[in-house]
């Protein structure tokens, strides 16, 4: 067991090297090489891995998850800012309907593309089969 | 560049298309007519109080009654050559050709003009009168064209994947070919 003397005369000691510059130095050092360090990065991939394997991680992420959903469908505050969005929305679309209108116009009309398209794609490979059938009855190169 | 000639699929269903529309125009036609025929056979438009019109009316009323079961026929007859006609004059395809991306052009890539038209309805009645061999020459020839094709000097394209590129194509002295 130290005297007094002698743990005054550490914790002297240890005060002073904490002040001095090459301490600080000497911390910074080991600082940098631990951040280097395969070894901690290992440790810190198998830790964040382990994490997003543990069943137990997930069943209280689900459980928060739950808990909040719960509560924001309870919550009359959430009610009311989605009725005061919905009438916001419907508002707008009612000043605006020339841009639902087009939206859906325009969903018509790519879907009739498509569907010409195809008919297209369809009697043109319908022709090339015929032109080839004919051409191998008659004999032609 | 070669251009992509329509063949017998892609020209049976346009005509199949084209089939349907007529048939919808001629109905839809002879039931106007026959309505606003009856109505008037009914006399609902005639004024009751105007005696100096009775005299015309018996007149009109027996050529109505005369011409009315020919609306169907006549309507059969004269619609698809003036449907075709006009639509190869005005936009160089029916609606079945449009619908299937066909346009007829005339063998040098030029549109189709009202003289060149006709001959081709002409060419149609040769095919039907050569029970439709002048349709299916179109599946033997080349060009993919048919006798109407051939006598009206005409071809019919794909236009629907480049449609410069199709009358562009058309236009090379190579297509002009009046072989086929």
């Amino acid at each position: 067991m130290p005297t007094g003397f002698q743990a005054q005369l550490a914790d002297r000691i240890a005060a002073r090297l904490l002040d001095s510059p090459l301490a600080e130095a000497l911390i910074e050092r080991v600082l940098q090489a631990l951040v280097r360090s395969a070894a901690l990065e290992q440790l810190a991939t198998h830790v964040v891995t382990e994490l997003e394997r543990s069943p137990a991680v997930d069943a209280l992420v689900d459980r928060q998850v739950e808990r909040v959903l719960r509560a924001l469908e309870k919550s009359d505050v959430v009610a009311a800012l989605v009725q005061e969005q919905a009438s916001r929305y419907l508002a707008h679309l009612e000043e605006h309907p020339e841009r639902i209108r087009g939206l859906v116009q325009g969903q018509s009309r790519s879907a009739a593309r498509e569907l010409t398209d195809g008919l297209r794609e369809r009697a043109l490979a319908a022709d090339d089969a015929v032109d080839a059938l004919v051409r191998r009855l008659l004999r032609r190169p | 560049m070669t251009p992509r000639y329509a063949g017998l699929v892609s020209r049976t269903g346009a005509l199949l298309a084209d089939v349907v529309v007529l048939a919808v125009l001629i109905a839809l036609t002879q039931w106007v007519i026959q309505q606003i025929g009856r109505q008037i056979l009914a006399g609902s438009f005639l004024d009751p109080g105007d005696c100096s019109r009775a005299t015309e009316w018996w007149r009109i009323r027996t050529w109505l009654c005369r011409g009315l079961p020919w609306v169907g026929p006549v309507a059969a007859f004269s619609f698809p050559p003036i449907y075709r006609v006009a639509f190869w004059t005005v936009t160089g395809q029916t609606p079945g050709m449009a619908l299937f991306g066909l346009r007829v052009l005339r063998a040098d890539g030029r549109p189709v003009r009202l003289g060149v038209a006709l001959r081709r309805v002409l060419g149609y009645v040769a095919c039907l009168f050569t029970f439709g061999i002048g349709f299916l020459m179109v599946a033997a020839s080349r060009q993919r064209r048919g006798l109407h094709d051939r006598i009206a000097g005409t071809v019919v394209v794909h236009d629907w994947l480049d449609p410069a590129r199709s009358v562009a194509a058309v236009a090379t002295p190579r297509a002009v070919s009046p072989l086929g």
